[in-house]
């Protein structure tokens, strides 16, 4: 007898559809499963055989054929544990369909019990746009699935309660999820910028950086808190809008990084990786296309740490990413996007050693290793980065003073206002911020006044900017007369902009 | 042949002739000269004797030798300087363990070295083609070898000149004032500014800036030098190096070596293509301190290779100055030292000049930063420019950060970030590793 159930495959961040189908003949006793499965869903045989006869089904020695169809798509990983069980049920006649439209993923353990997959959104939306009604998943996947509107979802917690919803043709659903109720927050927790006492040179900056989706590179001897402003940048970006949840939230899924039971990522991402990550690991990749880090960091801030000492072609292939906000990895058979719309924040020791310049320790570094730790900064990378930041250590009087800096909220207020009149002015550019204009845009849409104008070209001359540099500049002066609300780019602005230039570390 | 050479006084091409050969000798093994001179009473005795003399006094000890000398530590140059060995050699050993030539690379590096010398020693002073070299060479014998450098105790026999107005225009040194400027390689923002400040008002006064050519100081004074004397036909720095005066060294100096070339002098007692060696330092060092009438030492740890120049220097009586640093700092233990010993006081290139005895050439010197002139553009003019003047107020004597200004000055930091920009684009202010201060002598 023959039985079919809908599932589904991840491919990147979407669904495809796949159609489990069983075959149970009276043949010498047999299990096999084909349409070119991997090996995690070879070894589901052994579960869904364990599964069937713990639930207290029967597994006859017959012939079974289970086929995921279509057969040139590669099947990964767990999730068809459970319809490859139900199909099995179905065609040996243990369970009866009570209706049709449902869709089914999940992983069985030997007790018949199921366990949460990956990619449950991805799947859930899939399965919605093919016009399916509902979608039975483990109870642990049933949160980010109920974001789908208009989608049955039905949490179930054993096969035995899957081939209940079956039978029934529904069951128990899940509460729908209006996602729109989820991203109120900020979602970062308690870090406030407030919580930084002094370095409010730097936290000018990193609003300014905010402001314009402007990359940011922080130079400081260890101990001056570039982490710490770092992990609260996050804090001063405009909250997410709900479809961009949504889509962190997809990104997050498919990594399996979801929480159980979580419906939602709604801060933006933060992310940190050590600095002797992989560049698979940054940028995704690996045998079985993954998202990295920078697209975990999509929407969000990623912070490198230590940025001199990242391997050099994990660097590199930050370069695509920042420049196009995607990842495309390619194979053999097939390519995979992921989005990798990111803030990048590099910090770094002034040296080695990282006391080169600070007013109480000495720096003992040889100065050609300064050379050499310095001269890993050059290169293309170094190009997309708009703003940099010196952040000294501050001085004890600063750290005992008593007054409170500014809290988050009202610096993302100034910020969010910055984006909107950056978004009216880009619109219709494939731009979204004052950090991803061309150097066409910006000579067409900065409009500088005359002593602007006259600033930047004294500037240009006596502190020897390139033609980039200047670009940079006024990217950055841009970014800061939006803040400010300001129609046009005054010589307050470029001076500010100015200050956040590159300017050369080493010591000659 | 020897016994020729005794019965009669030595024409003046075999005098040069001799004097280029000791210079090779003496490009190869240290001591070479300071051992003819123990032996023999003076260089010029050395000069004109027989070539048989020189072989045995060279021959019978060879405690001339590096590290022999360091232990015996009686001679009259007995301080050969142990720490400036360490430090120029470190590196380098470590660079060549990464290659695998092991531990004792140096050892090998000191044979090659002694098997050229024994070579030369060997071939004697009728080998070499004294007519080809008479472009870039003066020798000891020549009216234009610099007279200063006669007064150290083992004088080069030969100076190799580079550059393009050489080796005539080595005549300069006998006529205007000479000034040495070293320092720490790896100094201060506040050294370097020191240090150019100095170097270029000593040039804009017209007297030479002496240094060695290595990274940090000595090449911040250079390169102030040149850029004063940018121009003019007359050379306003010597370099002195610890190599041929075809090597460039160090490497990433090459951009110094350029503009030395075109607007100073280069100058070595090493023959052509000899590399730069730990020893060779400390002699390059003796030869700063006989060119210049007076040694200032900026900034420098207490075990500082600038201490070894200034000891040479008190030793043939030239005037050491030190500038002050900030209390307690590496960098400021070495002239601290030497002030305490009695070194003079340098603050700007007027004390030196004034103790030379030397005007300031009608031009001022180290001015004061211009507090006033901030007017130029449209920011420093209104009330931002009352925020300029009090970011200056705030800067004299003083490194502070934008914070810290913001402070004093009750601006918010985004203002005052943009109030010294535009002074630094005025050129009134420097920013580095966070800090503000202000540039020394800025007068437009």
């Amino acid at each position: 007898m023959l039985a079919r159930v809908s599932s589904e495959a991840l491919h990147g961040l979407e669904g495809r559809a796949v159609e489990v189908e069983a075959d149970v003949v009276a043949a010498a006793p047999a299990f096999t499963i084909v349409g070119l499965p991997d090996a995690a869903v070879q070894e589901s045989r052994e579960r869904v055989r364990a599964a069937i006869v713990n639930s207290s089904y029967e597994f006859p020695s017959r012939r079974i054929t289970v086929n995921l169809a279509p057969a040139d798509l590669r099947k990964e990983g767990p999730s068809f544990d459970l319809p490859i069980a139900l199909a099995f049920l179905l065609a040996t006649g243990q369970a009866k369909r009570g209706g049709d439209g449902l869709a089914a993923i999940g992983e069985l353990g030997l007790d018949g019990g199921l366990r949460p997959v990956s990619g449950a959104l991805a799947v859930a939306e899939s399965v919605h746009r093919r016009g399916l009604r509902g979608l039975l998943l483990p109870r642990g996947n049933a949160a980010e699935a109920a974001l789908v509107s208009g989608l049955e979802v039905y949490p179930v917690d054993s096969l035995r309660a899957a081939v209940a919803v079956v039978e029934a043709g529904g069951g128990e659903r899940a509460q729908p999820v209006a996602a729109a109720d989820l991203v109120a927050g900020n979602g970062c927790g308690d870090a406030d910028m407030a919580d930084i006492l002094g370095q409010e040179q730097a936290k000018r900056a990193l609003e300014v950086a905010a402001a314009g989706a402007h990359n940011v590179l922080m130079i400081g001897p260890p101990g001056s808190g570039k982490t710490m402003l770092a992990r609260r940048l996050p804090t001063i970006l405009p909250p997410l809008a709900v479809q961009e949840a949504i889509d962190v939230t997809r990104v997050y899924s498919v990594a399996g990084l979801l929480p159980p039971g979580v419906a939602l990522v709604a801060g933006r991402p933060f992310r940190a990786p050590h600095h002797t990550i992989s560049s698979a690991g940054l940028v995704g990749g690996g045998g079985t296309p993954r998202p990295g880090e920078v697209s975990l960091a999509h929407l969000g801030v990623l912070f490198l740490d230590e940025f001199p000492e990242f391997r050099l072609a994990a660097l590199e292939g930050l370069r695509q990413p920042l420049e196009d906000g995607e990842v495309t990895i390619s194979r053999a058979l097939s390519s995979v996007t992921y989005p990798a719309r990111i803030m990048l924040v590099a910090a770094m020791n002034p040296c080695p050693c990282g006391f080169l310049g600070d007013r109480e320790q000495e720096c003992r570094c040889p100065s050609h290793r300064v050379a050499q730790y310095v001269a890993k900064l050059s290169g293309p990378l170094i190009d997309r980065i708009d703003l940099r930041i010196d952040v000294p250590r501050v001085a004890a009087r600063e750290r005992r003073a008593p007054h409170e800096g500014e809290p988050s909220a009202s610096v993302r207020e100034r910020v969010a206002g910055a984006r909107a009149r950056q978004v009216r002015r880009l619109a219709g550019s494939g731009a979204y911020a004052n950090a991803h204009m061309s150097a066409r845009q910006v000579r067409r849409q900065c409009v500088l006044d005359r002593d602007a104008v006259s600033l930047l070209d004294r500037a240009y001359e006596r502190l020897r900017l390139s033609a980039r540099g200047c670009d940079r500049v006024v990217k950055v002066a841009q970014t800061i007369a939006d803040l400010e609300g300001a129609a046009t780019i005054a010589v307050a602005h470029v001076a500010e902009s100015l200050s956040y230039r590159a300017r050369g570390i080493e010591r000659r | 042949m020897a016994g020729d050479t005794r019965a009669r006084t030595p024409t003046a091409a075999e005098r040069r002739a001799r004097c280029l050969w000791l210079a090779q000798l003496a490009s190869y093994r240290s001591g070479v000269i300071a051992r003819l001179v123990d032996v023999l009473g003076s260089i010029e005795a050395a000069v004109s004797c027989a070539e048989a003399d020189i072989r045995r006094a060279l021959t019978v000890s060879r405690r001339g030798k590096l590290g022999v000398r360091g232990e015996s530590g009686g001679d009259e140059d007995g301080h050969q300087p142990r720490l400036a060995l360490e430090e120029e050699v470190a590196p380098r050993r470590r660079h060549e363990n990464k290659r695998g030539r092991g531990r004792d690379a140096a050892p090998v590096e000191r044979m090659t070295d002694e098997a050229e010398f024994a070579a030369l020693l060997a071939a004697g002073d009728q080998a070499i083609d004294e007519d080809k070299l008479s472009a870039s060479v003066v020798t000891w014998c020549d009216e234009l070898y610099p007279p200063a450098l006669r007064g150290l105790y083992d004088p080069p026999p030969a100076l190799f000149v580079g550059g393009c107005c050489a080796p005539a225009s080595l005549a300069i040194l006998h006529e205007r004032p000479v000034v040495a400027v070293v320092g720490s390689r790896s100094p201060s923002p506040y050294g370097a500014e020191m240090t150019a400040a100095l170097a270029r008002d000593l040039a804009r006064a017209g007297a030479i800036v002496v240094s060695g050519m290595a990274l940090g100081l000595d090449a911040t004074a250079h390169a102030a030098a040149v850029a004063e004397a940018e121009g003019v036909l007359t050379p306003a720095t010597v370099g002195v190096l610890g190599c041929g005066v075809d090597v460039v060294y160090p490497r990433s100096n090459e951009w110094l070596f350029a503009a030395v070339r075109r607007c100073g002098l280069l100058v070595s007692e090493f023959w052509f293509g000899v590399p730069a060696r730990a020893w060779r330092f400390p002699a390059r060092n003796r030869v700063i301190a006989g060119l210049a009438a007076a040694v200032v030492i900026v900034e420098g740890s207490e075990r500082s290779g600038s201490l070894i120049t200034a000891d040479y220097a008190l030793e043939i009586g030239r005037d050491v100055f030190a500038v002050p640093g900030e209390a307690g700092r590496r960098l400021s233990a070495g002239p601290h030292k030497l002030l305490r010993q009695g070194a003079a006081l340098c603050e700007s290139a007027g004390d030196v000049l004034t103790a030379l005895g030397v005007g300031t050439l009608g031009r001022q010197i180290g001015a004061a930063p211009n507090a006033a002139a901030p007017t130029r553009t449209g920011l420093l003019a209104g009330a931002a420019g009352r925020v300029a003047e009090a970011i200056v107020a705030e800067l004299d004597g003083a490194e502070r950060t934008i914070d810290e200004l913001a402070a004093r000055t009750g601006s918010p930091s985004a203002e005052v970030a943009a109030v010294v920009s535009a002074l630094e684009v005025e050129g009134i202010v420097s920013v580095g590793a966070g800090r503000c201060r202000l540039r020394r002598g800025s007068s437009p």
